[in-house]
């Protein structure tokens, strides 16, 4: 087995890699596919922001209260949307040639990557322009704030989506994942609370006036931890091949 | 329709969600839900201090240690059944779905099967499944609710499980199998189940309101949550709910069976 592969990008060059002797080598020649992600990403953002929308105006047709009011759109809907999508990036069972992907010799990793990388940078600019909007109210609070509002729960919720997903093996665990905890939480926000009062560090819409200023920067920075801790998991998961397959863990 | 094929069809199917761990998972889901509501619920009870000294010891011509954990456990019933629809609706979206991701529809199309019976089929399937997980968490949660919420009326229980909370799993699972029938995988099948989810949710609370003011019908007190006008004739109310909430809750799913066996025929032409 010790024969060079040619990639498509290096005949011209007429560079073989050998893939046995220097792994390293060989992946200096992936590239990433970014057009291809940004079209999977955007098809599924608009999905779930059109769900989103149906969804709240079916309930407010219906003249159900789905949140509490003193939380604002952003720092629901932004995590929710990107935990959605973060659970649609990659499940073994929903890829439909996993095995020829596997067979690649560009790593699954770069494909969650290059997903999560254009999803994360299509919820920081809607994120961001949300955040300018906001604090430009007259009682909107100051940019940093508003962001630490909405931020480490996305963070979180995306960990949380990517991780029920591949480690479940199926998009609809990470999804339900996502909405079960962000609109439960929203919901019962202030029940938590009060019941509940030792949940501080890990409550998703913990609001700055309920907590100390230690407490809420521990909040923060805890659930920031968690959604960075989860996708780096998940990330390692899927070098894993025989894991990915059904298989036993190898790892 | 022919009933060979559609006792075929729903073996494979209970088999494959077996398989799928769909079973154990909405049956854990349902458990957890249950058990935590009535934590939640008891714990809302006892702070309320319904149980301190000097307080009347019947609500509404209940005993109050009948009354306070029966109410409980109605909320906690409820707080589950919303749990479980939302469950159901992601996780027997992919049926048919897969169907056509694996390309099995190509082989159905070969076999002289009407779409009708292939779409009872895969919906009974799901069916049956569902109702052997309801059973489940209808038995558990009865020995559950015992040990949880003392004193608690078990007719609620039951009329609240099997009046309200097992149609509207079979509703929100009809909804799921049927409006998403179009989709070619099973992602696809996820973010149609995304639309179909506030359609459930919004029939569950129509149901809560008709379907649910069966407990009427065990003591007109256990239908606080009616919110009746003062005088008025609670059973006569109840009665007026369910047929006018009844046909919703009904006409919904068999609309959703219309739209997706009139796709299959336009599209495939049988």
């Amino acid at each position: 087995m010790g024969g060079a592969i040619m990639t498509g990008e290096h005949m011209d060059a007429a560079r073989p890699i050998d893939l046995t002797d220097s792994p390293r080598g060989a992946r200096r020649g992936y590239t990433f596919a970014w057009r291809m992600s940004f079209r999977a990403v955007l098809l599924l953002m608009g999905a779930a922001g059109g769900a989103l929308l149906f969804a709240i105006i079916a309930f407010d047709l219906s003249d159900m209260a789905i949140t509490d009011g003193a939380l604002n759109a952003a720092e629901v809907v932004i995590p929710l949307i990107a935990g959605m999508c973060a659970a649609l990036l990659f499940a073994p069972d929903d890829e439909p040639i996993l095995e020829l992907i596997l067979t690649s010799p560009r790593p699954v990793a770069w494909i969650v990557a290059e997903r999560l990388i254009v999803l994360t940078g299509l919820i920081a600019v809607i994120g961001i322009a949300a955040s300018a909007v906001v604090t430009a109210q007259p009682d909107g609070g100051t940019f940093g704030a508003h962001l630490l509002r909405w931020v480490p729960p996305t963070i979180a919720l995306i960990g949380g989506g990517m991780a029920a997903s591949l480690y479940g093996r199926r998009s609809s665990y990470g999804v339900l994942l996502a909405i079960v905890v962000s609109v439960g939480m929203a919901i019962a926000a202030d029940v938590l609370r009060v019941r509940f009062p030792d949940l501080w560090p890990i409550s998703l819409y913990a609001q700055p006036r309920d907590l100390t200023a230690e407490q809420y920067a521990v909040n923060r920075a805890l659930l920031t931890a968690i959604g960075v801790g989860l996708i780096a998991l998940t990330c390692i998961r899927t070098r894993d091949s025989e894991a990915l397959l059904g298989g036993k863990d190898t790892r | 329709m022919n009933l060979t094929q559609i006792a075929g069809i729903i073996r494979y199917e209970i088999v494959m969600a077996v398989r799928r761990r769909t079973p154990i998972i909405l049956l854990l889901l349902m458990m957890v839900g249950l058990i935590a509501f009535s934590l939640i619920a008891r714990d809302s009870t006892e702070r309320s201090g319904i149980f301190a000294e000097g307080m009347p010891v019947q609500i509404n011509g209940l005993d109050v240690r009948v009354y306070a954990p029966t109410s409980s456990l109605f909320t906690a019933l409820v707080a589950t059944v919303v749990i479980g629809v939302i469950g159901v609706v992601f996780f027997t979206n992919e049926v048919i779905p897969l169907d056509r991701q694996y390309r099995m529809t190509e082989v159905l199309a070969a076999t002289p099967m009407s779409r009708a019976t292939y779409l009872a089929g895969k919906l009974a399937g799901v069916w049956v499944t569902l109702l052997a997980i309801a059973g489940l968490v209808g038995g558990i949660g009865l020995i559950a609710a015992a040990i949880l919420l003392p004193g608690y009326d078990v007719r609620l229980f039951l009329a609240v499980w099997i009046v309200f909370g097992v149609p509207m799993l079979l509703m929100a699972s009809a909804l799921a199998v049927l409006l998403t029938s179009w989709a070619g995988s099973r992602r696809a099948a996820i973010l149609l189940a995304l639309l179909v989810m506030p359609i459930a949710v919004i029939l569950l609370s129509i149901g809560l309101l008709s379907l649910g003011a069966v407990v009427v019908f065990v003591e007109p007190a256990y239908g606080f949550f009616l919110l009746p006008p003062p005088g008025a004739d609670i059973v006569a109310l109840t009665r007026e709910r369910i047929a006018g909430g009844l046909p919703v809750v009904i006409g919904v799913p068999a609309l959703a069976w219309l739209l997706a066996w009139g796709w299959a025929r336009l599209r495939e032409a049988r």
